[in-house]
């Protein structure tokens, strides 16, 4: 579903450049459950942003779902998140002026994709994540768990292969978050392909596989370390 | 923290947001500007006209024998010299005016037109003592011009033709004259018709000469109808006026003779009293224009405030006491107001000039004074600035009034309410949540919508102001025209200088001119009309014509024309004036021959026959049958006639010229479309000033479509996340800057209607009450003010297109607050 070749990306800084991504190699299939693991500036943000075309790699060869990434047009990339990618946000980014019904019917018309599921509407996106009760509300209305679920389901409205979320538990707590990684857990089950940056070490330990990064490259791929483990078992 | 500190972050604080600061900074400064400007012009016209009128040496009283009545010279200088207060007299001048008209060459045009001859003293070196002309190219007359034809053109009339200091010229009957100069007098520092035409320089001539020469020319030597005096400034000129008004009937009882002060003549009121009216029409306007940047002001650094939240709640949490923590922001607010007064002194020095210029074109007064007003600048810049600061100052006291930490809080926690968002869920809009947006993004924050739609309001209520008094003058003026011309369009009025009677020789001759077809003879006599004995009344044209006319009469919108009774057809605004309808009665103050050169006043109490709809409230009519009340039935001044057809008016013109005792031969069409042109031009000078709301209108909506674009960064950023295109979302930016506009242009359309009423029904008849304009709003100027609020607010958004495409996606959407 995803692969990246050699991919890197620098960044000048005033008379230094500093190097997010060193030659990345990396394949993902459809399906798989992903999380990426690193400290601070290890470059996991940038290499879930390059593969969700928020960014574009200084060299190297980015293909996701078959569509080639790098060197696409500007046009291209927007068509290309509209129907490939979805982004799952640390802080949401719900539209306050839309209630959770809206902001995941915002989904659906992003992608334009009516026909694709048209049996399943945004209300029903809502029942999938157990928000059924909370359509009518507004995000400030919202627990921080509820506008994530929201978020989530704003992502999986878009009908689109691929999830990309970043910190998607950063801003809550260890019940809430542990939701929220089966909530993306069974999207994956279902055949969503999800790639989820943490610096969470803990998180890494549901993954189907464990993506390291270390000063922009790949330290670590693999299950984790000790197997694939349930939720319950999880603490942070 | 040090000031030093303080001054350094709160300008990083400006830097970070320079273009809105800028464009804030311009908004006050056309607000405070253009108050300045406009308070300056006010300052510069009350001293000029002060200057002007005493350089002039303007009459304090003048009495006026009615027309058509003469006196020896000496007379009535001996009549003022008997009153008890005749001490205080300080200087007593003498006059002859008559009507004539003018021909003379200018360029490769011959020009002909009708005008009238002032007589005045140039006996003593330095010219008369009372209502002087101030000479403004070539030289002045003096003794030696006694009796000779030498004569000044008025200033106005001159500069209009591009004509030289001197030349020749031809007065009526053909009689020829040399002018020697340009001349300003303060009657006439713009030309005023009998007929009410203002600025009507370039079809009226005023000519000055020697009394000497006037009377020669009019064929009554030693004789004059008027003195002007001045008075020690000690007398009491109401006691002065009442010891004239009963040494003047006693003395003359058969003469009717109106005393008055400078304040009744026409032009001394309008060139004094518009000062006030303007200056009450100008404020309003800069007011509004003022609040809608106090508005925008408000707007800008409650949002600039609110970005800085989390550093307010951070600094409280260390203990920082409110007021320091509110220095910096009440610093930049500052700076704002200040780039905004430099901007002010900019904006109105520039307009000042503009205004100067407008001015000096429009009134070319002897004098003009228009030193920069400083005391104006500073004190409108300094009420700018406390205003500024209380605007400012509201938003800061509220961040920090909360608790440190609904300040510090981020994420989630820190959403905020949905404002008015919820009562807009039930409103169907088409465009799924596209369409949604841009009205909850709206209803979200009402306060802020309200402060930018109030402001922009503010802008499209001045070009309403603007643009509706030029509809209301432009149909009023329309309705007239079309009055006038609904029959016999192609007529024209010969003016005689005397009633003469209708089978006398020079109707005749006008009858059996060449270029004449038809005539009808009428009078058209000065009067006065008010409700009852009591009241004061205001002076008419009184029309004698005939109500069964093959030509023209007027229309009745009230009432009847009815030639058997004696009666009274009066303007509209007249019958508004004086509280009465058709069939009620009014007093009308007439002349009644008394003798060959004479003639006395009378009250005669009249029902009002009908109401016609001329925007005038001067002009009224009476039946030819029923002149005999002034004692001069059988005779005619004014005629009307048409002439032969394919006959140029220049031909009857100058078949008529040389007929002695025609004064002047105008078309109705002429007379009709003066004060049209006029208009015209302070239209296109209008046009310039109804830029600056529109400026307005467009920095506020940009400063809010770009701020707003600022703080929806990251719903931008998540929609782009989402692969939303630009376009669709710089569509959204449009939609909501849109619904703002519509918005703001329905308040500002109703607050500038309301504005209007005000200024056309209060202020309008204090300067100029013999106006009944007619007030309209016309369904065109509707759609230009509507297009052009709406649009120029709907497409500011889009100049902030590059900067949302050059936003970093991935940075705006990490940003935790």
């Amino acid at each position: 579903m995803i692969d990246l070749e050699s991919v890197a990306k620098r960044y000048e800084v005033g008379a230094i450049t500093v190097t997010a991504l060193d030659r990345v190699d990396l394949h993902v299939s459809e399906g798989e459950f992903i999380v990426v693991l690193g400290p601070s500036g290890s470059g996991k943000t940038t290499l879930l942003n390059v593969i969700g075309a928020l960014d574009t790699p200084t060299e190297g060869r980015i293909t996701v779902g078959g569509q080639r990434v790098t060197g696409a047009s500007g046009s291209a990339l927007f068509a290309f998140r509209r129907s490939m990618v979805s982004f799952i946000f640390q802080s949401f980014n719900l539209f306050p002026g839309l209630t959770a019904l809206e902001n995941v019917q915002f989904g659906i018309d992003a992608a334009n994709r009516a026909s694709a599921e048209p049996s399943r509407s945004a209300a029903d996106v809502l029942e999938d994540v157990g928000l059924g009760e909370r359509i009518p509300h507004f995000p400030h209305e919202l627990s921080g768990g509820e506008q994530q679920r929201v978020a989530i389901a704003r992502a999986l409205a878009t009908g689109n292969p691929v999830l990309l979320a970043d910190e998607p538990t950063g801003e809550l707590d260890f019940t809430t978050g542990a939701q929220i990684l089966e909530l993306l857990h069974q999207q994956a089950d279902a055949g969503k392909t999800i790639l989820v940056v943490t610096h969470n070490r803990e998180i890494s330990r549901m993954a189907d596989r464990v993506i390291e990064l270390s000063s922009g490259r790949i330290v670590h791929d693999g299950p984790p370390a000790g197997g694939r483990a349930a939720i319950s078992d999880l603490r942070w | 923290m040090t000031p030093r500190l303080l001054l350094t972050w709160s300008l990083r604080d400006l830097r970070a947001r320079w273009i809105q600061v800028l464009t804030i900074a311009l908004v006050i400064g056309l607000g405070a500007g253009s108050f300045a400007s406009f308070n300056s012009m006010t300052a510069w016209r009350l001293a000029s006209n002060d200057a002007s009128y005493e350089v002039t040496r303007m009459y304090d009283l003048r009495v006026d024998l009615s027309d058509g009545s003469y006196l020896e010279r000496g007379r009535l200088t001996d009549i003022i010299r008997s009153i008890p207060s005749a001490q205080g007299v300080l200087a007593i001048e003498e006059r002859l005016t008559i009507p004539t008209q003018l021909r003379l060459e200018a360029g490769n045009e011959t020009v002909l037109v009708p005008g009238k001859m002032v007589g005045m003293d140039f006996s003593a070196p330095d010219g008369p003592s009372v209502t002087r002309v101030h000479i403004t190219q070539g030289s002045t007359l003096g003794p030696e011009d006694a009796g000779e034809p030498r004569i000044l053109l008025e200033h106005n009339f001159a500069t209009a033709y591009e004509l030289p200091a001197e030349g020749q010229a031809l007065l009526a009957g053909g009689r020829p004259v040399t002018y020697v100069g340009h001349a300003l007098a303060p009657e006439h520092f713009f030309v005023l018709t009998e007929e009410g035409a203002i600025f009507a320089h370039t079809t009226y001539a005023i000519i000055f000469s020697t009394v000497e020469t006037v009377g020669m020319i009019a064929e009554r030597p030693g004789t004059v109808n008027d003195a002007v005096m001045r008075l020690d400034d000690s007398l009491s000129r109401e006691s002065v006026i009442a010891e004239l008004e009963r040494a003047l009937a006693a003395a003359l009882p058969r003469v009717g003779v109106v005393v008055t002060q400078d304040s009744d003549d026409p032009v001394f009121r309008a060139v004094t009293e518009d000062v006030a009216g303007d200056q009450q029409t100008t404020n309003v306007i800069a007011f509004a224009i003022f609040i809608g940047a106090v508005f925008a002001a408000f707007n800008l650094t409650s949002r600039m405030v609110e970005t800085q939240r989390r550093e307010i709640g951070v600094a409280m949490a260390l203990g920082v006491p409110g007021w320091q923590i509110a220095l910096r922001p009440m610093l930049v607010g500052a700076q704002i107001a200040l780039s905004g007064i430099v901007f002010g002194v900019v904006v109105g020095w520039l307009l000042a000039q503009a205004l100067k210029s407008v001015l000096n074109e429009f009134l070319p007064l002897p004098v003009w004074e228009s030193p920069f007003q400083y005391g104006i600048f500073i004190i409108v810049n300094v009420v700018a600035l406390l205003v500024l600061l209380v605007a400012i100052g509201y938003p800061i006291r509220r961040a920090v009034g909360v608790q440190p930490i609904d300040a510090i809080r981020t994420g989630h926690l820190a959403a905020r309410g949905g404002g008015l968002a919820p009562l807009m869920t039930r409103l169907p809009i088409p465009g799924a949540t596209f369409g949604q947006l841009p009205f909850r993004n709206v209803a979200r924050a009402p306060r802020r919508a309200a402060l930018t739609i109030l402001g922009i309001a503010a802008a499209v209520a001045v070009i309403v102001v603007l643009v509706g008094i030029f509809d209301s003058y432009l149909s009023t003026l329309q309705a007239g025209r079309e009055e006038t011309l609904k029959s016999a369009e192609d007529r024209l009025i010969i003016d005689l200088a005397l009633p003469v009677p209708t089978n006398s020789s020079i109707v005749t001759t006008i009858r059996d001119a060449e270029s004449i077809a038809a005539v009808e003879p009428g009078l058209r006599v000065g009067a006065s009309l008010s409700a009852d004995d009591a009241d004061e009344g205001f002076e008419v044209l009184l029309r004698f014509i005939d109500f069964d006319s093959a030509f023209w009469t007027p229309t009745a919108v009230e009432g009847q024309l009815d030639q058997s009774r004696r009666g009274i057809v009066v303007a509209r605004k007249a019958a508004s004036d004086l509280g009465v309808a058709a069939g009620d009665e009014v007093v009308l103050t007439h002349p009644v021959r008394e003798g060959l050169a004479s003639f006395s006043l009378r009250e005669t109490r009249l029902p009002v026959l009908a109401i016609h709809p001329h925007y005038l409230r001067t002009v009224v009519y009476m039946d030819n049958r029923h002149a005999d009340m002034l004692n001069i039935g059988g005779t005619t001044n004014r005629i009307t006639a048409l002439a032969v057809p394919d006959t140029e008016t220049i031909d009857v013109k100058e078949e008529l010229f040389t007929v002695s005792g025609v004064v002047s031969v105008t078309t109705v069409e002429a007379e009709a479309s003066l004060t049209e042109d006029l208009l015209n031009q302070f239209i296109s000078i209008m046009r310039v000033m109804q830029a600056i709301p529109l400026l307005l209108a467009v920095l506020i909506a940009y400063n809010t479509a770009s701020i707003a674009m600022d703080e929806r960064r990251r719903e931008h950023a998540t929609m782009a996340a989402y692969g939303v295109p630009y376009r669709t979302i710089l569509r959204m930016a449009a939609v909501e800057s849109l619904i703002m506009g519509v918005i703001a242009t329905i308040v500002g359309v109703i607050l500038g209607l309301a504005l209007m009423l005000y200024l056309i029904n209060v202020i309008l008849p204090r300067t100029s009450p013999e106006l009944g304009l007619t007030i309209t709003f016309t369904p065109t100027s509707f759609v230009i003010v509507f297009v052009l609020g709406v649009l120029a607010v709907a497409a500011a958004p889009l100049l902030t297109a590059r900067k949302l495409r050059r936003d970093d996606i991935p940075s705006t959407l990490r940003v935790m607050e």
